[in-house]
């Protein structure tokens, strides 16, 4: 699609072949060797697959472009029962009901509630704010669990499993007229057992060192520090190590993290704050008419502060409490489990994955250089 | 959900939308055809040498034919193997694709689970509980049962199963559409005509070819059975069909899932409901009936009134019916009584010596030293723990302490008491917790009205001792030390008269006591420390006025500056006695009490109490609709009954009613509908009150804890607990009695009230007469000028008949469906009080007449409308129960009566003295004695029960007995039939007489009803449209699955065109 091409153009403007901050500056000392593949791919689409730098600019539009396809290409694509239509569009398709029944079965929920009292109106409305903000919770306490997972594992071991690539689509095998795709973007290390290895090396380059400096990189991080041979097959294990760790440990920190967010907005503090009050902090504070930019900062001071952080906090006391037995024990649990269990997940990620307790053969001189000289 | 895992498969070939079809091996005709019925394929390039050494496994992979009941089973084991795949990624880092992304499934039942119990332990009541768990279950039962019914059509249009499984190589359990790039046409191969796969030698022994299965699959599919490679194309094709399926289902999962669970749910919903209610209500009646049982031996309930042996020791009650008041609260309770026990060292060794001595050989003996031993030494002074001292006190009162020497004994208890003398602070801390402990159960009061005749408690006390002439000498020394500091004199150069100045003498000490105390008192009370501490001011200012060689203006600044000391001095010796006994038995019997209450509330709060989910709260969640269904009001009715205030939502209900007794049979359907739902819903209730309080005879619970608890309190902390306590339950009982009634009046209401505007017509008759000229002579002819001379204004001023008929036709029937608080309907003629300047004499009447029709007897026609529908004697038994209410509810109201009554006769008018039971009783008593009031008698007794008199029931019953013809034998004296007609219920002084409420009114009855179904209307409407939509849109792509479309040509009518080489 445009969009795409457009997304890709801006990406190979700018990076191609890596997004490790390393191989950026060497390709800025490496001016005077033209980019070959930058050329081609330039106002072009990619001829190949390709990593696409992972920046939040990037991500924004990878998701729009992504969410977008959805309605406009996946769905329409599988309806008619494409012959080339590929298990990625389902799970794409999979979202469409993941982010749909949350608000529905609250939608449901608000339209069985007696709304011509005004008494039961209200109270109606402070459970269907608990549930909206449930729901709202429940997707973050998700993004929360992924996200912290993500960070460990680029902080301690290089890897950004967020690390998109574009996947070309062959146009010979692609017969679907208005609904074509040609680009995909998927993850580099989202599957375990096909990932894209390839997509690491830096095949422009040909000395061997180069081209496997992004393992170099890698390698380092995960405490190989002496120069290995074949330092990208000693690091890939490992790697794929971390990957299925990271995503088991995704996966189970997003059930305690869930069922944290439920139970924080569950608690009274969020029904304490008044909608309207907010409606007109930010209406009217931050955007209202003729305020100096002092009070609109002050407002949106009040926003942050007194309507989420401190309610958030809050909500972890009241949740501690609880206002009966159970519920002060499920929220001790819930509490205490959650931060259990993420300890553990970051700590068997930093103590399992680690590689200074292999073996590395060294051969004390790379191999490759000795045959240079 | 399903993130994105195993996706992308990279190095996999993407097929083409018009495959080019391998062309046959063969061209001839085949021979096959007429054997197999299709065409088999042919090897492209078949293998010339055969391969040694080394062969490829043979492939294990299997299609799944399961019934419901097995799938369910292997879900439960595939979560067996998802938690061992977790285990060997999370904590080894070993894994596939496919075993992390089960994680995924594994990770969301979970976490579901954990926000159902959260939210769980967040409700209150047990059935919203459940219903977290009942919502849990339906939302990932409809989750999984979307596809399945989505897939049933799909299947039966088109052969292709797409929620078909398979067990691959590996024994992974995948979806055989799963991806749509990898098509496992193997599993099909021994699969028989309904999917099941068999052994290939049994595969054989059925079928002669392979793929049955498939063939079928491709006949419905319209594959034609003479082209080539056809096995691949059907494979193609339901390819097709899977795709479209899978790609529907997840576009209509995100509506079906919420709606469908939703739907469940809400069906669940009530059964639910019931069985909660049923197993709650069976544990709690089960408890008070071993709790009642254990009362009434207690009580002695056994033996004839009069004669009953009362249990009314406060340890066999408590102990008889389980109340053990935990470990902790009392160790809180006491160590807030009691403090440790401060000695000094010359007392410590005489208690020494007294437990070697004295208590030789005794438990006692043991304790003490074991107190002695556990002592702590603290600023130079010794301390017993006060656990241990509360044990010694105990203990000092036991059976074989009695002999021991008085003087020790009293040594002792002054030693010991120390603990329990409280400081204000202390004291201040004490009352606090009583406070809160006991909040809101009215035991507090009582406890310090028992408290109260204890001075010792309430009063700051001052012991007498040794102590008290030191600090008193020092009051005057530290005077000295105090002044010459400030003036910077040394100690060895004080004047010579100060370094002789001894203080206070023993003898004058004593002279302080003699002159302010009685003999013998050991503790000074508020009064005698006051005069103690005057005297002792005076006693010390003399000391040192005597020391005449000083300055006479130091001697007076010393002598301030010394009375000030012993004011502090004795402010700091003043303390509060706690009478530890009895305040540890108040607070046992306030706690026993408290304990005894809450078992009853649990009952009441699965029966009557007004809080959700007891029994009550789910009769009145469903009956007011289903009144008004049995109302037939129509839609535009309920949504103006719902969205109008109660002034025009009357209207809507008063024309209902009028259309209703207009047509014969609707009123008869109408009276016999409600009639069924009131019943039911008031036995229920009846049964719970009647566990609950019982009746004049045969008591219940509640009434037994009062009897009981009330003995109890009187017996141990006489008649200052008892009459608390027993105020205390008579309310309890008063306000479960009142609950019922509402309860039955709220029913009732509406069946009475269509009564009355049935025969609205006669009874204004009898009030306005039958024509102008009755009419006339009635209203005005009664108006008394003498008593309102300046009269100007009533009701009917100036209306004509016809006018005034239809003003109070209209006033009576707003007050049977609205006003139902008597205070805003009888204002109207409250003027014929004294002193009004407007109004009619005959008001009394008309409030008679007015309140026959709305609290009336009902009438024979309407009695047996409903004793023909009713089963056996449950008709005659529920009319009795209306008549009962009106006459109660009758009663409520005559406190009007009553007070007009009261200012006529003032007036000295005519009047006649209103007696609920006069009219009643003399029924009772006549030769022939009319039974039916009998039950109307006793509903009002029962009513009033906590208020009238004990000798007056035990005449009605009396009387009733005689009236039954079951105690001849008893003689009813005249005098006692005048007793109980006089009998009279003290309406006037009681604040709740007149604004009583009764049940709901109708219109309220009626507006709350018609929200409730809006509400439920609007979720139906919307559910089922969301609910219709998707089935809707899902029809339509069924219809439209598996056919050519912009994606997908005919593949083999193209290539028949073309090449052709397929042919009959």
């Amino acid at each position: 699609m445009v969009a795409v091409s457009k997304l890709v153009d801006s990406y190979a403007n700018t990076h191609v072949s890596s997004q490790l901050s390393a191989a950026k500056k060497q390709k800025t000392k490496d001016t005077k060797k033209p980019n070959t593949q930058n050329d081609t791919v330039k106002n072009k689409r990619p001829k190949e697959d390709c990593l696409v730098e992972n920046t939040a600019f990037n991500r924004f539009k990878i998701n729009l472009e992504k969410t977008a396809d959805i309605p406009l290409i996946h769905f329409p694509r599988g309806l008619g029962g494409a012959p080339d239509y590929t298990f990625f569009e389902f799970l794409q398709t999979a979202k469409f009901p993941y982010y749909l029944g949350g608000p529905i079965l609250a939608a449901l929920f608000y339209a069985g509630v007696k709304k011509d009292n005004f008494s039961s109106a209200n109270a109606a409305k402070n459970v269907a704010k608990h549930m909206a903000l449930g729901v709202g919770f429940y997707y973050l306490g998700a993004a929360a669990a992924k996200g912290l997972i993500n960070y460990v594992v680029k902080r301690s071991r290089g890897i950004d499993l967020n690390q998109p690539y574009a996947k070309v689509i062959p146009t010979s095998t692609n017969n679907t007229g208005i609904f074509k795709k040609d680009v995909e973007y998927h993850k580099v290390f989202e599957s375990v057992d096909f990932t894209r290895w390839d997509l690491l090396y830096k095949k422009e380059e040909k000395n061997p060192r180069k081209i496997n400096e992004n393992y170099a990189q890698i390698a380092k991080k995960y405490g190989i520090e002496k120069d290995a041979n074949d330092i990208d097959a000693t690091v890939k294990p490992l790697i794929r190590k971390t990957i299925i760790m990271a995503r088991a440990w995704q996966y189970a920190l997003t059930a305690f993290f869930v069922t944290l967010g439920i139970g924080l907005a569950n608690q009274p503090v969020w029904a304490q704050s008044s909608k309207e009050g907010f409606k007109r902090t930010v209406t009217e504070g931050i955007f209202g008419k003729g305020l100096s930019l002092g009070n609109r900062i002050n407002s949106a001071k009040i926003v942050l502060y007194n309507y989420m952080i401190e309610p958030f906090f809050k909500s972890f006391g009241e949740f501690w409490k609880g206002h009966s037995k159970a519920s002060s024990i499920a929220g001790k649990a819930v509490i205490l489990s959650t931060a259990a269990a993420t300890l553990t997940a970051i700590s068997l990620l930093l103590g399992k994955t680690s590689g200074k307790k292999h073996k590395i053969q060294n051969s004390g001189t790379n191999k490759f250089d000795e045959g240079k000289k | 959900m399903a993130n994105l895992i195993n996706m992308i498969p990279v190095y996999k070939p993407q097929p083409t939308a018009n495959p080019v079809l391998p062309t046959a091996a063969v061209s001839s005709p085949f021979p096959q055809i007429q054997e197999n019925g299709y065409l088999p394929a042919k090897p492209l390039s078949p293998a010339r040498t055969t391969p040694k050494g080394a062969k490829p496994h043979a492939a294990a992979g299997y299609l799944v034919k399961e019934n419901i009941f097995q799938s369910a089973g292997s879900t439960v084991k595939s979560y067996i193997d998802y938690i061992k795949y977790f285990y060997n990624a999370g904590f080894k880092g070993e894994g596939t694709d496919y075993s992390v992304g089960k994680i995924n499934d594994l990770a969301i039942r979970t976490g579901s689970l954990g926000i159902a119990a959260v939210l769980s332990s967040s409700k209150m009541f047990p059935f919203a509980k459940g219903m977290e768990f009942v919502g849990l279950g339906t939302w990932f039962a409809s989750m999984a049962l979307w596809p399945r019914i989505l897939g049933a059509p799909i299947k039966a249009r088109t052969g292709v199963d797409i929620n078909q499984k398979y067990v691959d190589s590996y024994g992974r359990r995948k979806f055989v559409y799963e991806d749509n790039q990898y098509r496992p046409m193997d599993i099909f191969r021994y699969a028989d005509l309904n999917g099941k796969p068999l052994k290939p030698e049994e595969y054989y022994k059925k079928y002669k070819y392979d793929y049955v299965y498939l063939d079928a699959m491709g006949d419905k599919l319209n594959v034609p059975r003479n082209v080539n490679n056809r096995h691949e194309i059907i494979m193609n094709k339901s390819g097709q069909v899977a795709v479209q399926g899978r790609a529907l289902s997840m576009l209509t999962a995100g509506i079906m899932t919420p709606v469908l669970s939703s739907i469940v749910a809400d069906a669940a919903q009530q059964p639910l409901k019931n069985f909660i209610e049923k197993k709650r209500i069976q544990k709690e009646s089960a408890n008070m009936d071993s709790l009642n049982k254990k009362l009434e031996k207690l009580l002695d309930i056994k033996s004839p009134y009069g004669n009953r042996n009362i249990q009314t020791n406060l340890d066999s009650v408590m102990k008889e019916l389980n109340i053990v008041i935990p470990e902790q609260a009392m160790n809180e309770f006491t160590s807030l009584l009691m403090k440790d026990c401060e000695l000094s060292k010359a007392e410590f060794d005489r208690l020494k010596t007294y437990a070697q001595k004295n208590f030789e050989g005794t438990v006692f003996q043991q304790e003490l030293s074991d107190a002695l031993k556990s002592s702590v030494e603290k600023n130079g002074k010794l301390f017993l723990p006060k656990d241990k001292v509360r044990t010694l006190l105990e203990s000092m009162n036991s059976e074989g302490m009695k002999n021991i020497d008085s003087a020790v004994r009293n040594e002792l208890e002054y030693l010991l008491n120390r603990s329990i003398h409280l400081s204000k602070d202390e004291f201040d801390r004490l009352q606090k917790y009583l406070e809160n402990k006991l909040f809101g159960t009215g035991f507090k009061e009582s406890l310090d009205t028992v408290a109260r005749f204890d001075l010792k408690y309430t009063e700051p006390h001052i012991t007498l001792s040794d102590k008290l002439h030191e600090g008193l000498s020092n009051s005057a020394f530290d005077a000295i030390k105090e002044t010459f500091k400030k003036l910077g004199i040394k100690e060895e150069d004080y004047p010579e008269p100060i370094k002789k100045y001894s203080g206070i003498s023993r003898e004058e000490f004593l002279e302080i006591i003699k002159r302010s105390l009685n003999d013998g008192a050991k503790e000074m009370n508020q009064a005698a420390n006051t005069s103690f501490e005057n005297v002792a001011k005076r006693v010390v200012a003399k000391s040192l006025y005597n020391l005449r060689e000083l300055d006479e203006e130091l001697i007076e600044h010393l002598v301030d500056i010394a009375e000030n000391n012993v004011k502090k001095f004795m402010e700091s010796q003043r303390h509060y006695i706690i009478p530890y006994k009895k305040l540890t038995d108040l607070f046992r019997f306030a706690e026993a009490n408290h304990q005894i209450l809450g078992k009853i509330e649990k009952y009441e709060a699965a029966t009557i109490m007004n809080i959700a989910e007891s029994a009550t709260a789910n009769n009145w969640g469903r009956l007011p609709q289903k009144y008004l269904e049995a109302f037939n009001f129509t839609k535009e009715e309920i949504a103006q009954l719902a969205a109008l205030d109660s002034n025009y939502a009357n209207k809507v209900v008063i024309k209902k009613f009028e259309q209703i007794v207009q047509n014969p049979d609707l009123y008869k359907q109408v009276i016999q509908k409600m009639s069924v739902l009131a019943q039911d819903a008031i036995t229920k209730e009846e049964k719970a009150v009647l566990k609950l309080i019982g009746t004049a005879y045969e008591p219940g619970i509640l009434s037994n804890v009062k009897d009981l608890m009330t003995a109890v309190g009187g017996s141990n902390f006489g008649h200052n607990m008892s009459h608390p306590i027993s105020e205390f339950y008579r309310t309890s009982i008063f306000d479960v009695q009142n609950k019922l009634r509402n309860t039955i009046d709220s029913l009732i209401r509406p069946i009475k009230g269509l009564e009355s505007f049935k025969y609205l017509d006669e009874a204004i008759i009898k009030i306005l007469g039958r024509n102008e000229q009755e009419y006339s002579d009635l209203v005005y002819g009664h108006i008394d000028r003498h008593i309102s001379p300046n009269l100007s204004y009533h009701m009917f001023e100036g209306l004509t008949y016809e006018q005034a008929q239809k003003s109070l036709k209209a006033y009576i029937k707003d007050i049977i469906t609205d006003k139902n608080d008597i205070n805003s309907w009888t204002t109207k003629f409250e003027h014929t009080l004294s002193g009004s300047s407007r109004g009619m004499k005959f008001s009394l009447e008309m409030v008679k007449n007015i309140m026959s029709i709305v609290y009336g007897k009902m009438r024979e026609q309407t009695k047996k409308i409903i004793t023909e529908h009713l089963k056996d004697n449950e008709g005659s038994e529920f009319v009795k129960k209306i008549d009962e209410n009106s006459a109660v509810m009758n009663g409520r109201y005559i406190s009007l009566d009553y007070k007009i009554a009261k200012d006529f006769r003032e007036n000295k008018c005519f009047m006649i003295d209103y007696k609920p039971f006069e009219k009643l009783i003399d029924s009772l008593c006549q030769e022939k004695p009319n039974l039916e009031n009998i039950h109307i008698v006793e509903a009002l007794m029962n009513e009033r029960k906590s208020e009238i008199p004990l000798e007056g029931i035990s005449i009605i019953k009396k009387i009733i007995n005689k009236a039954k013809g079951l105690a001849q034998n008893e003689v009813l004296t005249l005098d006692e039939i005048e007793k109980a007609k006089r009998i009279y219920l003290n309406f006037s002084t009681s604040n709740k007489a007149i604004s009583e409420m009764s049940g709901k009114n109708i219109s309220e009855f009626f507006i709350d009803a018609a929200q409730n179904i809006r509400s439920r209307n609007k979720w139906v409407k919307f559910v089922y449209s969301l609910l219709a939509g998707t089935v809707a849109v899902s029809g339509l792509t069924v219809a439209l699955v598996g056919k050519e479309n912009y994606f997908n040509k005919n593949p083999y009518k193209n290539k028949k065109k073309t090449k052709g080489p397929a042919k009959k």
